[in-house]
């Protein structure tokens, strides 16, 4: 059975490549194009395996997300990996407050996210 | 940071950018209060405007050229997939390998047509064997008729002597009629024997005459065609490992194209990274027209504008580095296709017309095996009529030795009736001893042919009722059936592998010929992105001018704060630190930003 990984990225073609990146490394993907849509797509019952979101995004940001993701008993330890265009240290330690497990900056290639993913699956 | 809050009630507009200001209005207290004019804030967000728009043609564009990228990372894959395929079948070993199929089918065709070899080299032995004997008999014959004739004789002599002596010879009269009789029968078998003697000899002479074209035949035909197998096989390794060399070369070709996509991949990243750049100049662009206030609009406006420069000739770079990307990808396919064309009329070609040339070495193995099959078929029958001809002259020569043990009989009987009748009698006593040692003779004759028929019978016997050469022949049908038919699976096995090839690379052809096709097309699109990158730099150029007519129509003091807190903010500010700075401005905290982290590694895991 694949593990089930949701992309949260404002930006369609970011979405895009890495659900092409990683569903060709044989993980299912689900696509949201930002916090509150992920939240509304996780609803009450839906389990993932992974997170992979954005910084800053409309509606709801990658922080505000992953706090809100870590209060759900099923997500508590879900792996969660920000994918951003963002590189300073405070933003960074947010993250890793909010409940981050890791920190990749865009442009990532395509053997970096795999290897990484696998790394935090296990 | 300077506190600057812009003061309404001292409120004095800037007419328009250009106009220059009246000496009255050159006080201290006038230069705190330089406010922007609504053009300024109009012209700002028309720029706004027009850097949005810019963005979302590049959003639409880019997420075109997204969704072929994935359309040309499929293709890569299929054609990858279906070669690496095709390599792992080229390297198979043992059993699966048609090439070790056919050798082995090969050596096993060759042992068999050995054995046919050696079988026939037999049976030229075993009739070499009965040849001899079958051609002394005639002599033997020969020698058996002049005694016969001989005999008859007498038994004229004895009829004339007979007749001499009157009713006393009559008995004897009844011995000559009696030995012309049984001579006659005697003659007449002997001629039979003959018959069967010159049968018999002719069909082991027809036979060994065959047998030996045969063998000789078989000797150079074997030759030519395992010599024939050997090189068609060695020219079969030589051809696969060809195929198995290119389609590795090509197949390695597939992979880079796959890899080279992915790179492409990364490449159209930088979109969004721009996407975002811009996204934080409107924000700072939009914080000029919160503030108002020409002390921080002309600065901050300074700075985007070297922002969406450099923001513009990165997206630029990028854009090119995609195009790049996207030419050697498209080489790496095109050479892709013409190795692929190349193979496929290879395969087609060379290799089917060799494979014709196979199986035509095949078919005459497999036609001699046969032909030798036959051979030995009809060797046997015939010398089972061999065998049948010496058991009947056996018989002839059985029938032969009972009438002359009656002549013999008779002429004992004579002799004892012509001692009693006295000195007429005489004479055919001496007759009757002479027919009963005649007899006697002639019986020993046949007696020694008897005998070396007999051994005929045995031998031939041997050879045509032998268990083992039943079974060796019937095992000999069932092998080379067998071995004709793995041959030809073989051969089979052949024509489909090399169909899969032709098909596989005819697929790959198409493949890539569409690939070609698809990587023009995208890289066209992603070449028009270019504009966008130049529509940045632009609105950089505009915002300059915007920027620097203000500067112009602002009294030297003005210019000179202006001057002093552009230089502050180049120290200080970076794209990060700029977007928490406006953050803070609009939502009225003056504090200082952070400054940006260092470089290094992308990736971190906590």
């Amino acid at each position: 059975m694949a593990r089930v990984i949701m992309t949260v990225d404002d930006s369609t073609t970011v979405r895009q490549m890495v659900s092409f990146t990683l569903s060709d490394a044989g993980y299912q993907i689900v696509e949201a194009c930002d916090g509150k849509d992920a939240l509304s797509k996780l609803g009450d019952s839906a389990t993932i395996d992974m997170l992979i979101t954005d910084l800053n995004m409309p509606n709801l940001d990658g922080i505000e997300l992953i706090k809100n993701v870590r209060t759900q008993p099923r997500h508590k330890f879900v792996p969660i990996l920000m994918l951003t265009t963002e590189s300073q240290e405070t933003k960074k330690q947010q993250g890793k407050a909010a409940g981050a497990s890791g920190w990749i900056v865009k442009p990532f290639s395509a053997t970096q996210l795999v290897d990484v993913v696998r790394k935090l699956l296990k | 940071m300077s506190d600057r809050q812009p003061d309404s009630a001292q409120h004095r507009d800037i007419q328009s950018p250009g106009e220059p200001l009246s000496s009255s209005s050159s006080s201290k207290a006038d230069l705190n209060e330089m406010e922007l004019s609504t053009i300024w804030n109009r012209e700002i967000a028309d720029h706004i405007r027009q850097l949005r728009a810019v963005m979302q043609t590049s959003e639409d564009g880019f997420l075109s050229v997204g969704s072929k990228l994935r359309e040309i990372h499929l293709s890569a894959r299929n054609v990858s997939q279906k070669l690496a395929g095709l390599v792992d079948n080229y390297s198979a070993e043992g059993e699966t390998n048609s090439i070790n199929k056919l050798r082995v089918m090969s050596d096993c065709s060759t042992k068999q047509l050995d054995s046919f070899n050696d079988f026939s080299l037999q049976a030229v032995a075993h009739l070499q064997n009965l040849e001899s004997p079958l051609a002394s008999l005639p002599e033997s014959l020969h020698e058996f008729d002049r005694l016969v004739s001989r005999l008859r004789k007498m038994g004229t002599v004895a009829h004339i002597e007979a007749a001499r002596i009157g009713d006393e010879g009559l008995d004897f009269i009844r011995l000559a009629e009696t030995v012309s009789v049984l001579g006659e029968k005697i003659t007449a078998k002997a001629r039979e024997v003959r018959t069967y003697i010159k049968g018999a000899s002719e069909v082991i002479a027809l036979n060994k005459g065959k047998m030996e074209q045969v063998i000789g035949k078989h000797k150079n035909i074997t030759k030519l065609v395992t010599n024939d197998m050997k090189s068609n096989l060695q020219v079969l390794d030589e051809k696969h490992e060809l195929y198995q060399k290119i389609t590795s070369g090509i197949s390695d070709k597939s992979e880079d194209a796959l890899r080279n996509v992915h790179v492409v991949v990364q490449s159209v990243q930088y979109h969004d990274i721009t996407r975002q750049q811009v996204d934080h100049i409107i924000e700072a662009l939009q914080s000029i027209q919160q503030q108002n206030s020409v002390f921080e609009a002309v600065p901050i406006c300074q700075i985007q504008v070297a922002q969406l420069r450099r923001v513009g000739l990165e997206f630029e770079d990028a854009v090119l580095s995609i195009v790049t990307a996207l030419g050697q990808l498209s080489n790496a396919v095109t050479t892709m296709l013409s190795e692929s064309e190349q193979m496929t009329n290879f395969t087609k070609d060379s290799g089917t017309t060799f494979f014709e040339y196979v199986e035509r070495g095949v078919e005459t193995v497999s036609a001699t095996m046969m032909k030798d099959w036959y051979a030995v078929q009809e060797l046997i029958s015939s010398l089972e009529q061999i065998s049948e001809n010496i058991r009947k002259m056996k018989s002839f020569m059985d029938e032969m030795a009972n009438v002359g043990s009656e002549i013999e009989l008779l002429a004992l009987n004579s002799r004892v009736k012509a001692a009693r009748t006295g000195s007429s009698g005489a004479a055919l006593a001496v007759i009757a001893e002479s027919i009963q040692h005649l007899s006697l003779v002639a019986l020993d004759q046949v007696d020694g042919v008897v005998k070396q028929m007999s051994h005929m019978v045995t031998v031939s016997g041997d050879l045509t009722n032998n268990h083992t050469i039943e079974t060796v022949t019937h095992r000999a049908e069932i092998e080379t059936k067998n071995i004709i038919e793995k041959l030809r699976d073989a051969i089979q096995v052949f024509h489909s592998d090399n169909a899969m090839t032709i098909k596989i690379f005819l697929e790959t052809e198409s493949i890539c010929k569409a690939m070609v096709g698809q990587l023009e097309s995208l890289s066209k699109e992603i070449g028009r992105h270019r504009e966008i990158a130049l529509s940045l730099i632009k609105t950089g150029d505009m915002l300059e001018q915007l920027a620097v007519r203000t500067r112009a129509s602002v009294p030297d003091s003005a210019r000179a704060i202006i001057d002093e807190r552009l230089e502050e903010m180049r120290k200080r500010y970076t794209m990060e630190t700029e977007r928490e700075t406006h953050n803070a401005v609009l939502s009225g905290n003056q504090t200082q930003a952070g400054m940006p982290s260092g470089g290094g590694s992308n990736i971190e895991l906590f």
